[in-house]
């Protein structure tokens, strides 16, 4: 039923010159396993999202990678870890209203504890207490909300800076930076900078967390692109059953311990 | 509606197919993980050059992981189109692949220690979860897939983040042999063959 709009969606890039390639051709039917590859892998944009691709990693080769080995040399670990707790702390109202919008108590729950840990104790974020004291982080955002809510991925989309993605997921992203509370602030050029800063630094720090990672596919994927979105994928589609799942724990960790040494 | 009834149903009956593991079983697939695993630690962590390293790996790799239902899981479907001589040049590639990879991405474990959290069957094999504890970052999960289906306790998979690395591999090596014409398995087995070479050149 999503192949159908197919045509509508390439002509749809074809209007905005993205469809420099083209859309793929599906294999035949009479090629029974190739026909059920090309349905699973669900990458009717092929052409257009593999240019992408391409356009993405010679430009970040020049900017965002150079960018991220320096913060790497730059900074020691414990830093970068202080920069990237303080950035997803940050980003625990959004979650905690997407983990509420997903009907998952135990978890909006978590957020919550950890938002209020963390700013606190852990000042503003830096040190992330909340973890060694049984609340966990996890990821939470309007892309999975949507799928909790039954909605499919849609086709697989390689957007530029944003990297692998869906229809579902970049609605969801979209919704997530425009539902951010921090816009309720106020609008002035100390709030434009401090926006501006806090998503330069978000891409940086998440880029020079990935780096070894992308670099380490690159060097043993015979097709990095195709190795990309199998990751994308399962990495999203777990991401998406622990959602639902939610979480099984009702009592946090400190709460069990006085009565680990009488066990 | 009628499909999502069938699911449900095998969803109901799946627990009962498949080997039955025995408790023995879980606790020996444990068992053998935390021997792997300290063996695997052992060399990452002891001394040795980078060729004596790649030694070590290929012993582990041959003892501890099943290799070749590794590699006809990877080919998925294309294991059927391989002619007899291509099959068998592929799975001696996947070996070496395997090798070099396992060994390339290992020296960032070095520090690394790992706790076992749990070992449970599923979906016909046991799951057994580690916890890895390296240096300066926090802890993270890897999932070790235990088979018994040769005889003894074999890897025939890794989990990490929710993504398999079989189940990577296969989507990465369908891709080669698509783009190469729909069913060219002699296109894989070139681009195994370069890889490899570039592995090997670039010192593994």
């Amino acid at each position: 039923m999503r192949l159908t709009r197919l045509p509508l969606v390439c002509a749809l890039l074809g209007l905005a010159g993205l469809a420099l390639a083209g859309c793929a051709t599906p294999p035949p039917a009479s090629q029974p396993e190739a026909l059920a590859s090309y349905r699973q892998t669900n990458d009717p944009l092929e052409p257009t999202n593999r240019f992408l691709y391409r356009v993405s990693n010679a430009v970040a080769s020049v900017s965002l990678t150079p960018a991220a080995r320096a913060y790497r040399s730059v900074f020691p670990q414990p830093v970068r870890n202080g920069v990237s707790n303080v950035l997803s702390n940050l980003g625990s109202p959004v979650r905690f209203a997407n983990d509420v919008l997903q009907a998952k108590p135990r978890r909006a729950g978590d957020t919550l504890m950890r938002f209020l840990i963390n700013s606190t104790v852990g000042i503003g974020g830096i040190f992330d207490f909340a973890s060694d004291w049984g609340y966990p982080g996890h990821p939470s955002d309007f892309g999975m909300t949507l799928a909790v809510w039954g909605s499919p991925p849609g086709p697989y989309l390689f957007l530029p800076i944003i990297g692998p993605s869906n229809p579902r997921d970049t609605a969801g992203f979209a919704a997530d930076t425009a539902g951010n509370p921090i816009w309720a602030l106020g609008s002035g050029p100390g709030i434009t900078a401090f926006n501006w800063a806090t998503l330069g630094t978000t891409t940086i720090s998440q880029y020079a967390r990935n780096l070894p990672g992308i670099e380490e596919v690159k060097r043993t994927a015979l097709d990095p692109y195709a190795t990309f979105r199998s990751l994308f994928r399962q990495h999203r589609e777990a991401e998406i059953a622990a959602a639902k799942q939610g979480r099984p724990r009702t009592v946090p960790v400190w709460f069990d311990l006085p009565k680990q040494p009488s066990e | 509606m009628a499909r999502r009834r069938t699911l449900v149903l095998a969803g109901l009956l799946l627990p009962f197919a498949g080997p039955a593991y025995a408790a023995g079983e879980v606790a020996e697939a444990k068992a053998f993980v935390e021997r792997t695993g300290n063996a695997i630690l052992g060399v990452v962590n002891g001394p040795g050059s980078a060729a004596e390293k790649r030694a070590a790996f290929a012993r582990i790799v041959d003892q501890a992981v099943d290799v070749d239902g590794v590699a006809r899981f990877a080919l998925g479907q294309f294991w059927h189109v391989a002619t007899p001589a291509q099959r068998q040049t592929y799975l001696s590639l996947f070996r070496q692949y395997l090798v070099f990879n396992v060994t390339g991405r290992l020296s960032q474990y070095k520090g690394t220690t790992f706790t076992i959290a749990r070992a449970e069957p599923m979906n016909g094999d046991i799951a057994v979860t580690t916890t890895l504890h390296t240096p300066n970052s926090s802890p993270t999960d890897l999932q070790w897939m235990i088979s018994f289906s040769t005889g003894s306790p074999k890897i025939v998979d890794l989990v990490a983040g929710g993504t398999s690395l079989r189940v990577t591999q296969r989507s990465d090596y369908a891709s080669v042999i698509t783009r190469n014409g729909g069913q060219n398995v002699q296109a894989l087995l070139d681009a195994m063959r370069r890889q490899i070479a570039r592995l090997e050149a670039g010192g593994g």
